[in-house]
């Protein structure tokens, strides 16, 4: 395969990589770190994705699978990520002016959600993958995706609600 | 016709580096006994677990790992030995490396011995033997060549502790000669 | 849209049963600004994946033609070929080193020949002997005769 062939593939994908990693790593540094190496594992690996009808699921499972570990190995040498302000974090995005408003909320959440809850609500609610391609990242059913969508999506709600509530009463 | 034909062939054939190799036809005659050893046998021979039998094996060991071959042809038929002694007398003409080194005569009984010199006198790259023997009923005649490099004092040494006749006297005459 | 149809269509999303096109007419809504106050929770989510669909990355993959990958491709089929020349090699080496050793049945073939060996070099050594002594005696004979003609 040459480089040309390659990039056909990646190129249009490489968001979608990046903001899986972030979703994952939460890091925007450590994200573009690991979209790197995936470019890299890829490219080595790049007789493989010809095989796969959908070479994009491919790419993202790599990713998710590449990002969990790091996050594994980050949590057995005992870094923690820390919980940052989310405007420092982004400084890029435009969109999070305060830490305290009701999507940056909504940020600070979805970390708290367990690794896989996390990724099923990214790739549905932000990529807007069918829940077939869900299930080919996942490796899992599609009723195992289902189940865990739901779950990730009442508590991001049942978690806002009480934030908005402590916010409401605040004010 | 057929042997002068095969004897021919055989001798074309065995066209080897030894000149002696004009023995070979020998080989295969009913009535002949032969014996070959090559260097490869020797080789086989010094890598021989020592610790049984005979301490003179070791000397035996010493000379021959420095063997090329042993080439024995025993015949019982004074028709073949004829031919042997026809053999010999061509093969010791036709090479001029091989020099007499001593003959005897005795009671019928007819020994040669020649040499190929080697690197010094006690040293020889063939020794060769001739005996013909008329009145003995089992080897009429005995072709024996040995070559490689071969020390005349240790083949004599082999020997010598046997009881040969005259050999008491042999002694004597060495003290005597002072 | 109907607000009916809408709470609708969240109890289905909370559940995870809706379907992409279901999901696009909860976006639409929610981001329309018109939404009941009871349901402005759901607006932050909304509004937070929307904002998410952008995020962006500058990285892109840094590729050498000089491939590792025919490397990799030429290990795998020579490092095997290598690994195994290696292997013969060594078990080469160390028959020839350990040549000494014989096979039993050699070493009877061996002592066979040898005993032979032995027997022919017995046979001519004691042929020489004798000859050379038959001649020591001649020419003692002879140093003898020569002292008494001289």
């Amino acid at each position: 395969m040459q480089k040309e062939e390659f990039l056909h593939i990646v190129m249009p994908i490489k968001d979608k990589l990046y903001r899986l990693a972030k979703r994952i790593l939460v890091s925007h540094d450590e994200a573009e770190d690991a979209v790197q190496e995936v470019y890299l594992k890829l490219w080595n690996g790049k007789e493989l994705i010809k095989k796969y009808n959908k070479p994009e699921a491919y790419a993202m499972t790599m990713t998710k699978n590449y990002c969990l570990d790091r996050l594994k190995s980050k949590q057995a040498s005992n870094l923690t990520i820390v919980h940052q302000n989310y405007k420092s974090n982004d400084s890029r995005t435009e969109d999070q002016v305060e830490a305290k408003d009701g999507v940056g909320m909504v940020f600070e959440i979805m970390k708290q959600l367990p690794e896989q809850q996390r990724i099923i609500l990214q790739l549905r609610d932000v990529e807007e993958y069918e829940y077939s391609e869900i299930a080919a990242v996942m490796e899992m059913n599609e009723t195992a995706i289902r189940v865990n969508l739901s779950r990730a999506r009442k508590m991001v709600r049942e978690e806002l609600i009480k934030k908005y509530n402590y916010g409401l009463t605040k004010n | 016709m057929k042997k002068i034909i095969a004897i021919t062939v055989i001798a074309l054939v065995s066209q080897t580096l030894f000149s002696q190799g004009v023995f070979d036809k020998f080989e295969d005659q009913q009535d002949v006994t032969s014996m070959i050893v090559t260097k490869s046998m020797f080789k086989l021979m010094s890598k021989i677990d020592l610790s049984s039998n005979d301490p003179k094996a070791k000397e035996y060991l010493n000379m021959v790992e420095n063997l090329e071959n042993i080439k024995i042809f025993t015949t019982s038929n004074s028709g073949t030995a004829a031919e042997m002694k026809k053999t010999v007398d061509s093969y010791l003409k036709s090479s001029t490396a091989l020099s007499e080194l001593m003959r005897v005569s005795d009671d019928g009984k007819n020994i040669k011995f020649y040499v190929k010199e080697g690197k010094n006198d006690n040293f020889v790259t063939e020794l060769f033997m001739f005996l013909e023997d008329a009145n003995s009923k089992d080897s009429k005649a005995v072709v024996m060549s040995i070559t490689g490099n071969i020390d005349l004092r240790q083949i004599s040494q082999l020997t010598a502790d046997l009881n040969v006749p005259g050999s008491e006297q042999l002694k004597n005459i060495d003290k005597n000669k002072n | 849209m109907d607000l009916q149809k809408i709470e609708q269509l969240l109890d289905a999303y909370l559940e995870g049963t809706t379907s992409l096109a279901e999901e696009k007419m909860l976006q639409e809504y929610f981001k329309s600004g018109k939404v009941a106050p009871h349901l402005e929770v759901y607006q932050d989510m909304f509004a937070f994946f929307a904002s998410a669909k952008s995020e962006k990355t500058s990285v892109t993959p840094e590729i050498s033609e000089t491939n590792k990958q025919p490397f990799y491709k030429y290990m795998r089929k020579w490092g095997a070929v290598a690994a195994l020349l290696v292997v013969a090699l060594g078990v080469t080496f160390f028959i020839n080193n350990n040549s000494n050793k014989i096979s039993t049945a050699e070493q009877i073939e061996a002592e066979l020949a040898f005993e032979k060996t032995k027997e022919a070099l017995n046979f001519i050594s004691y042929q020489f002997n004798s000859s050379a002594q038959n001649l020591a005696v001649i020419q003692e004979f002879e140093k003898s005769t020569n002292k008494i003609f001289k």
